[in-house]
């Protein structure tokens, strides 16, 4: 196993760390951030049984849901996940190497990467990197959408204020609401300087949701 | 040179399926939903974006906020092209020489794999419907869910036609996911089309909101159009 610390500082700037706690909808964040032009993204991160679907945003057709990370998950938790390949949560020998092999990929596109962090060290991390992403959540009420996600979640009610670090509040970015969504959502193409796909992203959004509700009915 | 609709439907090769529809039965987005399968064929430039990126049948424009139409060239009608999804396909033999060019060179080049054509029917004889082997009908069986945009002109009542394959668009776009799934399972059925209930479900999704979005708008204007 690798020092998460050492694997940031050996990475060039373009790459992106997304911190957030369990139950925040971290990698469906993840997907959005890499659906834009400006951001690198390979068929073999999607995680999808479905070879069709090699966008970001794509959902498999074929099967119900993404490919399962843990034997232990449950069906009902892995249909409302969107887990993606690129992760720092475990840093083994085969993902160190991947990471390191994608700077000559994508020298020019952000890379954004997922993290749970520690919540008592994380500000020895954060200015490791030039650009973070840190998510939080200003309506817990929001992430209520499956008892898997309810039990031992954190309390991230704040942005994380600091000039590296663009703060994402996921209540409004999954909100019901039109407007709420877009303000935030704007938020983040003006930090990143994206070319902004409101209509890709909010469809992603809304059947995401969806998806959600209905398993938490099913 | 005048074409009518029923000596261009008797040149439609069988793979060419017309869907019959009033207007503001939502006959484009239909149209769209169903390229977006791979036994249909689809040209990037039927979508009539003005975006170059995103040209699938289910890809909105997105450095622009709508497609290319009729009313995209007017300041006065420009808000109501934000909740239309036509594409470069449509049998409107009257008005545009083009979209009949279009499906010429169609016909023409396209032998395998299904082609879609959204048609008026308009006042033509009830003949109309059964000229092709194969022909879809929207009709709506709740009104109301395709009313709701503020425009003075209202969709005409349309009822389903025996022989043709009738779309209910009031449970294919609707709000409760099981609802649109059994009529979407219904479609792909029919043309044994390999499903893509995500991708398809999404759209409509975006694409309800962005009617909604635009109905709460005219409504807090207090502006309503009379031609759609």
């Amino acid at each position: 196993m690798y020092s998460l610390k050492k694997v940031l500082t050996s990475l060039p700037n373009n790459y992106v760390p997304i911190w957030f706690a369990y139950g925040y909808r971290g990698h469906a964040v993840q997907r959005i951030l890499s659906a834009h032009k400006e951001s690198a993204w390979e068929s073999k991160w999607s995680n999808s049984a479905d070879e069709t679907s090699n966008s970001p945003l794509d959902f498999p057709e074929c099967v119900s849901s993404f490919s399962l990370h843990k034997k232990d998950m449950s069906y009902k938790m892995s249909a409302v996940t969107v887990h993606s390949t690129m992760s720092l949560m475990i840093l083994d020998d085969p993902t160190v190497k991947e990471l390191v092999k994608l700077r000559r990929v994508w020298p020019d596109k952000f890379i954004f990467i997922t993290c749970h962090p520690d919540y008592h060290t994380l500000s020895d991390f954060i200015h490791v990197k030039k650009y973070n992403v840190f998510l939080y959540c200003s309506d817990l009420d929001t992430l209520n959408r499956s008892e898997v996600f309810n039990s031992n979640r954190k309390e991230i009610l704040s942005p994380y204020d600091n000039d590296n670090v663009c703060s994402i509040d996921v209540a409004k970015l999954f909100s019901q609401d039109y407007e709420t969504f877009l303000e935030e959502y704007l938020m983040i193409v003006r930090w990143f300087d994206f070319s902004p796909r409101i209509n890709a992203v909010r469809a992603f959004i809304l059947r995401y949701c969806e998806r959600e509700k209905f398993i938490e009915n099913f | 040179m005048k074409i009518s609709k029923e000596s261009a439907l008797r040149k439609f090769p069988t793979n060419f399926i017309p869907i019959f529809y009033n207007p503001l039965y939502r006959g484009n987005a239909v149209a769209r939903i169903l390229f977006s399968h791979k036994e249909c064929v689809w040209l990037e430039k039927w979508s009539l974006s003005y975006d170059e990126d995103y040209n699938q049948p289910l890809d909105w424009p997105e450095s622009v906020d709508f497609f290319i139409n009729e009313h995209s060239n007017s300041i006065n009608t420009l808000i109501m092209a934000y909740d239309k999804v036509d594409t470069a396909l449509h049998l409107n033999v009257k008005d545009n020489l083009q979209m009949l060019k279009n499906i010429a060179q169609a016909i023409n080049k396209i032998k395998s794999g299904f082609v879609f054509i959204p048609v008026h029917p308009s006042n033509e004889p009830s003949s109309i419907f059964h000229i092709c082997p194969r022909s879809i009908v929207l009709w709506a069986s709740d009104m109301t869910s395709i009313n709701q945009r503020p425009y003075h002109s209202k969709p005409r009542k349309m009822k389903p036609i025996e022989g043709c394959f009738n779309i209910d668009v009031s449970l294919l776009f609707s709000q409760d996911y099981e609802t649109f799934l059994e009529e979407y399972i219904r479609i792909v059925r029919w043309l044994d089309l390999t499903p893509r209930i995500n991708a398809v479900r999404a759209f409509i999704l975006r694409y309800l909101e962005r009617e909604q979005y635009i109905v709460k708008y005219l409504l807090r204007s207090g502006k309503s159009f009379n031609k759609i």
